[in-house]
């Protein structure tokens, strides 16, 4: 069982390598006397517990959408997204649905109503340590 | 074709709602289902983390004495945040506590007005409640889509293979996001969520030791306290932010409209370590480790954006239904009264053997009577309101800075010329016509 | 076909830290699940049932509390779930679980005899590799480690073939039932259960089957016939972090010879060996 230590790299999470592989969970350690470290959305998504599918959930129907149209949003999902799963790559959005934390923010918030949206299949996914 | 048991009543999602109905239901003797999609209930369900007693007190009469809570909350705050300063305005009571005010042991009576809880813990507890009564739970399974046959709701289909189940009825108590995808065809010219209607929150999880929490909230031992923030904690959007005690951690997140956050283009992640490097704020989880980031969206189109709530065969509580008092931060309860309101209706149509819209129309009527419509009609307009007067979240905050600091400055001006300052602090953002319209406006939303 | 498949609930590691001063785990709070290699087991054991027929039979030592794992592995599918349970079982080591599970599986064969024994290759929690065999040879099967593939089942002349997953490749092996195999995770993909299945799992409640049951010498289990002391756990030395050479996009050339020199500065590379 590894861990992937891959989504350290930057570039939010990367596809996960097997469906038995989980986050390394270690808390970020913000303590250096009182100064609180800043965490990035990387430091943050590795204290989530998941159970990732071997398929994806979510997905962007259209992309010529994206670019001829979100610009102006700055492709919206890409920066509301609360897990950092979209991200602009060139020419279209990418979707690091590993990462998702199931909120639903895309569904609604796109603009353009061109996120196909579902909740992965139970059992999988996020599942809250404390919730 | 599936060889699938039958059962009188399915329940969809076991949050506050599900759990509610299901309970209430196995407690009558109904043969019911409560189906799961995450790995436990709880392991998707996100709240800020205040949970009010009464009404799951007639629920579980005496569940503070074993439900995973994390604190009784004996003071609430609200702060007004500016960029670097805060006017708090608190209130502390042993009447918010009753028992739980001496120190040590699991007081009798009670049970305190609200806990902090953390939903993961608590929602598994709860769910193990309706288990005991005798609902058959499933986890790990979601339900993809209502069956209709001859335009009733006779049944699910799961996401798994010979997944389809049948019964008398469903409540769905799935979330927000059930309303748009598991009845659809209950359109009644209100579907569709709109990012105006939805605040997207996210929240951290920070523990602490207990005696530090208990030094820096000043709190007695083992009472909790809540704060609420507007201002400068959403980075500028629509919204409010709080900070929860738990027993050994601290609940710290802030929500603000999905609409502004789409306007905006801002990352939640930045909003809340934005609102955690405030210089108020940053004393208060000093030394503390991150163990948890989640993020959910919270229905708060009020009572005008509460779809159709039955119909044949079926009806719909909890988040689902956006029963949300976003006023008073209230969810869980009115998601435990609505499914144990849905659950009540179900019995008595059993006895009738009538799971029709007419017969299921008294579980809207039971809504309309209890606190549930009740406090959401009396908020009717406050949506409308905060939309028109965003000046309450954004520069209201500065300005009682302004004003406050302009009044406690001690710099040998007189205490006449401090008072006159302190006006036009005020009165330099907004007119005095628009601060009485603004009062006036938000007089009239909450009536 | 019988299988039967041995199983184990470990703690979810992936969730686990260590107190940095007691170098022990600490594993309040932390979800327990089953050892992901042995799902793989579990996955083959019911691919075969589906080809040739018969039933799998799941077997786990363990608390009261590894029930919850057991009714997993009925959602999967799996005919039947047994927990080993007795307090003459605690505190054993791999010597001693490998003879309580052979004992438990002799006593399953009285019923229904058995043609195959899996196992995932490890736990990982304990990452020792060493019940699976353990149990082979005590029950006297043939031992099959690093199942990467099961070729196929000759019922009529009682013969499995195997693909096992070596480090120099792979090797295909052909043997007499019964046999135990210790299955790597590439095995398979973990099916979906039914509902028919999930729901049999949610009230399934697995027999629990204590010392007196399954007989055997008292002083081979629990402690006291556990050898293994556990002298000290500590976290493995931290490495350093890898290299990322920047550039890639812009001038790929650059980057190439700049990781080229790098590598020939080690001694990765160069000499004839090195180009293709």
């Amino acid at each position: 069982m590894s861990v992937d230590a891959s989504r350290s790299a930057g570039g939010g999470p990367a596809p996960a390598a097997a469906p038995d592989v989980k986050t390394q969970a270690q808390g970020a350690t913000i303590a250096t006397g009182t100064e609180a470290k800043r965490l990035s959305i990387d430091d943050l998504l590795y204290l989530i517990r998941y159970n990732p599918d071997d398929r994806g959930h979510l997905r962007v129907i259209n992309d010529d959408i994206c670019r001829e149209k979100c610009v102006k949003y700055g492709y919206a999902c890409t920066r509301f997204c609360p897990a950092q799963v979209y991200k602009w790559e060139e020419n279209h959005v990418s979707v690091s649905w590993e990462g998702c934390i199931e909120c639903g923010a895309c569904r609604i918030g796109c603009p353009f109503a061109n996120i196909d949206w579902k909740y992965p299949r139970g059992g999988f996914g996020v599942s809250f340590k404390n919730g | 074709m599936s060889g699938n048991e039958r059962f009188d009543c399915i329940v969809v999602g076991a949050g506050p709602a599900g759990t509610a109905a299901a309970l209430t239901l196995a407690r009558a003797g109904v043969k019911v289902v409560l189906f799961e999609r995450g790995e436990f209930p709880g392991a998707k369900n996100v709240m800020g983390g205040v949970l009010y007693s009464k009404t799951l007190n007639k629920l579980v009469p005496g569940f503070w004495k074993e439900a995973p809570l994390e604190r009784p909350v004996i003071e609430q705050n609200l702060w007004m945040l500016s960029s670097d300063s805060v006017a708090k305005v608190g209130y502390r009571s042993p009447r918010f506590v009753p028992g739980h005010a001496a120190e040590g042991g699991v007081p009798d009576e009670g049970p305190a007005n609200a806990f902090t809880v953390l939903r993961a813990k608590f929602d598994r507890w709860f769910a193990q409640k309706a288990v005991d009564a005798g609902a058959l739970l499933i986890t790990e399974t979601a339900v993809e889509d209502l069956l209709w046959e001859n335009g009733k709701v006779v049944g699910v289909q799961t996401g798994r293979d010979d997944g389809k189940v049948y019964a008398d009825a469903v409540i769905v108590t799935a979330g927000l996001h059930a309303l748009n995808s598991l009845i659809p065809k209950m359109a009644d010219g209100r579907l569709g969520i709109k990012p105006e209607h939805v605040a997207l929150a996210v929240k951290q999880i920070i523990a602490l030791p207990k005696e530090k929490i208990e030094d820096r909230f000043n709190l007695p031992a083992g009472m909790g306290a809540t704060i609420e923030l507007v201002g400068a904690s959403t980075s500028g959007l629509t919204g409010i932010s709080f900070i929860y005690t738990n027993a050994d951690s601290i609940s710290i997140g802030a929500g603000a409209m999905l609409s502004d956050y789409v306007k905006s283009g801002k990352h939640p992640y930045d909003v809340i370590e934005d609102f955690k490097a405030h210089p108020a704020i940053k004393p208060l989880i000093a030394g503390g480790e991150v163990k948890e980031y989640l993020g959910h969206l919270i229905p708060e189109g009020g009572y005008n954006a509460v779809p159709k709530l039955y119909g044949d065969g079926f009806m719909v509580a909890g988040d689902s239904a956006m029963l949300v008092n976003s006023v008073h931060r209230e969810g869980s309860n009115l998601a435990m009264e609505s499914g144990r309101l849905a659950a009540e209706t179900f019995i008595k149509a059993k006895e009738r053997k009538d799971y029709s819209a007419r017969s299921f129309a008294a579980y809207r009527d039971a809504l309309d009577k209890s606190f549930v419509l009740k406090d959401l009609r009396k908020y009717r307009g406050i949506q409308h309101y905060l939309d028109s007067h965003p000046q309450i979240f954004l520069s209201y905050p500065e300005m009682v800075s302004e004003a406050a600091f302009r009044f406690l400055n001690v710099d040998e001006a007189p205490k006449a010329e401090h008072e006159k300052m302190m006006v036009q602090a005020v009165t330099n953002r907004r007119s005095m016509m628009g601060l009485l319209s603004d009062l006036w406006a938000g007089w009239r939303a909450t009536r | 076909m019988h299988s039967v498949v041995l199983i184990k609930q470990v703690p979810d590691t992936t969730e686990v830290r260590m107190d940095p001063k007691t170098g022990t785990l600490i594993r309040t709070g932390v979800p327990s699940i089953v050892n992901p290699y042995d799902v793989h087991a579990l996955e083959e054991a019911l691919a075969l049932r589906d080809k040739y027929g018969g039933r799998v039979t799941v077997v786990t030592m363990g608390p009261p509390q590894a029930k919850e794992a057991l009714r997993k592995c009925i959602s999967f599918g799996a005919d039947e779930a047994i927990l080993l349970t007795d307090r003459a079982f605690a505190g054993s080591d791999t010597l001693s679980t490998s003879y309580i599970l052979t004992q438990a599986v002799k006593k399953i064969s009285e019923q229904h005899p058995v043609d195959l024994v899996l196992a995932g290759k490890q736990a990982i929690d304990g990452d020792t590799a060493q019940v699976g065999p353990g149990v082979a040879t005590r029950l006297g099967f043939e031992q099959l480690t690093y199942v990467v593939k099961v070729e196929g089942v000759d019922l009529e002349k009682k013969e499995i073939t195997v693909h096992r997953l070596l480090e120099e490749g792979r090797e295909v092996i052909k043997t007499k039932l019964p046999a135990l195999l210790t299955v790597v995770k590439e095995a398979n993909s973990i099916r979906y259960g039914s509902l028919p299945h999930v729901m049999r799992a949610v009230r399934y409640d697995p027999p629990g089957w204590n010392q007196a049951f399954i007989g055997g010498d008292l002083t081979k289990m629990g402690l006291k016939g556990s050898p293994t002391n556990v002298k000290r756990i500590f976290p493995p030395p931290t490495r350093a972090p890898g290299e990322i050479i920047p550039g890639g996009k812009e001038d790929p050339a650059a980057a190439a010879a700049l990781l080229v020199d790098k590598l020939t500065a080690r001694g990765a590379v160069g000499g004839k060996g090195a180009a293709q």
